[in-house]
């Protein structure tokens, strides 16, 4: 089974920008991209344990705010030195103003 | 077998040189021998436990080096090299062809002369099995006299305060961090650590110590059960300059890691190389010794290297963390740009208006953004108007995607 969870408005994230979504103990990343799409990505840098919100999205890329590895958010393949694991990426949706992802169980 | 590319040293340089071949493309052998038993890993955890103890933290999974044909020789040194017939000699005996050789043997702690503090016994850190000497060493309640306030120093200040020691530092000169960062940012990081219960003595030697005191320039005398010295770090050359190849403050490279032997290759901690307009460095940085081995092993693998970023630079203390990009002291005017979160940037401009450097300190992750955004503008020599700089209210990127 799998659920389409609501995150937030349309225009709570800027494009070309990146929020925190947290969902139970689980933790993500919501981005909207420069050509106005949404996409989800683990929360969690896979180099060590940092939030990818607080990093720089340029264009798809998301530079980690740590030690600057980088992801294309929306693939999750790591793409940039320290980080070598990929992101988990999700599902994502836009039902009238509001960005939904859908989560496995 | 043909030879292919050998690589003195298994640090971080070392290990992304191979990386960065094997990416471009390269089908020869590709052998990385590094005296240090453990699989390669990083080193600044070293100096920031998350809790009691020190954490190995590998570079690369283990199998990504048979996985890629790369040929790992932990625990063996390079002992020699005989330019003429393009070999090196291993301490096992063996000797190895190499069509390009990378010296990528990184530095060592740097060591009180001796007889400089009588009585000192110290410790060093540089390697995981220095750090699990410390870590075992080093109890809850001890009483740690740190030699010099630099990075090092103050990091393992902070994790050693964070454990229940009582810590010391004393620094020669009349501020911490002075080589690396500005006044404004070095108070604020001498705050945090008088506010956690490090004692820092500025401007002050430690003349001598006896029987776990130690007596200081100031006429102070402190407890030091355990002494910590970090006061920078000396490019490893031996093998270099044995080989008749220049040194001064680390292996004399061109802007392309060559030594002067066209075969002969050096990069990270271990090199000395010119920097755009501004002389010559060698840098101490993570980043800056991936990115150096990187574009030396773009270049061996014969492929066009991908341009080196500006040196960056980070450091953790107390949850706060501090990074660093572009060179000190080539700017010549510095903005302050105030954090909402608490903190601050330091932006440094040249006469063109450039930024030539910038050196952030605030809680968590807070500089991150904007230390890479500055690298940005940095990498497009963008112009910004310092009181847009300074301005919290206008977004860095703003400034970026204007240009
Ligand atoms: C405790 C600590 C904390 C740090 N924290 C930070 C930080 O927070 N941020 C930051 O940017 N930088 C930090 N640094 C600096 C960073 O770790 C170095 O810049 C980086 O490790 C340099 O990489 P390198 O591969 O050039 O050299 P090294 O990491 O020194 O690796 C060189 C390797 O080569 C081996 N070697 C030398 N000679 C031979 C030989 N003849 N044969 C075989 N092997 C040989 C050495 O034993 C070593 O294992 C820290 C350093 C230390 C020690
Ligand atoms: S935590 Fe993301 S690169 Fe290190």
């Amino acid at each position: 089974m799998s659920d389409w969870i609501d995150v937030c408005a349309t225009d709570d994230i800027e494009e070309e920008d990146v929020i925190r979504f947290d969902h139970g103990a689980r933790s993500f990343a919501i981005y909207h991209s420069p050509e106005g799409e949404f996409f989800a990505t683990d929360g969690l840098c896979t180099h060590e344990q940092v939030h990818l919100a607080d990093g720089l999205v340029m264009d798809h890329i998301i530079e980690c705010p740590k030690h600057n590895g980088q992801f294309n958010y929306t693939t999750g393949k790591a793409t940039r030195l320290p980080a070598c694991d990929h992101l988990g990426t999700y599902p994502v949706r836009v039902e009238g103003d509001r960005v939904q992802i859908q989560l496995s169980e | 077998m043909t030879p292919g590319i050998v690589i003195a040293g298994a640090g971080y340089c070392g290990v992304c040189a191979a990386r960065a071949a094997r990416e471009a493309g390269y089908d020869g052998q590709i052998t990385v021998i590094g005296d240090d038993p453990e699989w390669p890993y990083e080193r600044p955890p070293l100096s920031k436990w998350d809790g009691v103890a020190p954490r190995l933290q590998p570079i690369f999974a283990e199998d990504w080096y048979a996985g890629n044909n790369v040929d790992l020789r932990r625990g063996i040194r390079v002992t020699g090299i005989d330019r003429a017939a393009r070999t090196v000699a291993l301490g096992t005996g063996e000797v190895l062809q190499y069509a390009h050789l990378l010296l990528a043997t990184g530095a060592s702690p740097r060591r009180l002369h001796a007889n400089a503090v009588p009585g000192a016994r110290p410790s060093y850190l540089r390697s995981y099995s220095d750090a699990q000497m410390l870590a075992q060493g080093i109890s809850a309640g001890a009483d740690v006299l740190i030699i010099g306030g630099g990075f090092i120093g103050l990091e393992l200040a902070a994790t050693l305060a964070a454990r229940k020691a009582f810590v010391h530092v004393v620094e020669a000169q009349d501020r911490i961090l002075a080589r690396a960062v500005p006044s404004d940012i070095s108070k604020m990081v001498l705050d945090l650590h008088l506010d956690r219960g490090v004692t820092v003595h500025t401007g002050t030697a430690v003349d001598a110590i006896n029987n776990g005191v130690a007596f200081l320039s100031s006429g102070q005398s402190v407890r030091a059960e355990h002494v910590i010295v970090g006061i920078g770090s000396v490019p490893n050359t031996d093998l270099a300059v044995d080989a008749g190849l220049r040194a001064d403050n680390g292996i004399s490279v061109n802007e392309r890691f060559v030594t002067q032997d066209p075969d002969i290759f050096a990069a990270g901690d271990c090199c000395n190389v010119p920097i755009a307009g501004a002389g010559r460095a060698r840098f101490e940085s993570w980043q800056v010794a991936g990115d150096q081995g990187r574009f030396a092993g773009q270049v061996m693998a014969g492929a066009r290297p991908d341009p080196l970023s500006p040196p960056w630079f980070w450091s953790d203390q107390f949850g706060h963390s501090l990074q660093v990009v572009g060179q000190p002291s080539m700017g010549t005017q510095t903005v302050l740009r105030r954090l909402p979160q608490g903190g601050m940037i330091a932006i440094e401009t040249r006469a063109d208006g450039q930024i030539a450097y910038a050196a952030g300190f605030a809680p968590g992750n807070a500089v991150g953004r904007d230390i890479k955004i500055i690298q940005r503008l940095m990498d497009g020599g963008v112009v910004a108007d310092p009181t847009l700089l300074s301005d919290p209210d206008t977004p860095l990127k703003a400034i970026l995607k204007r240009r």
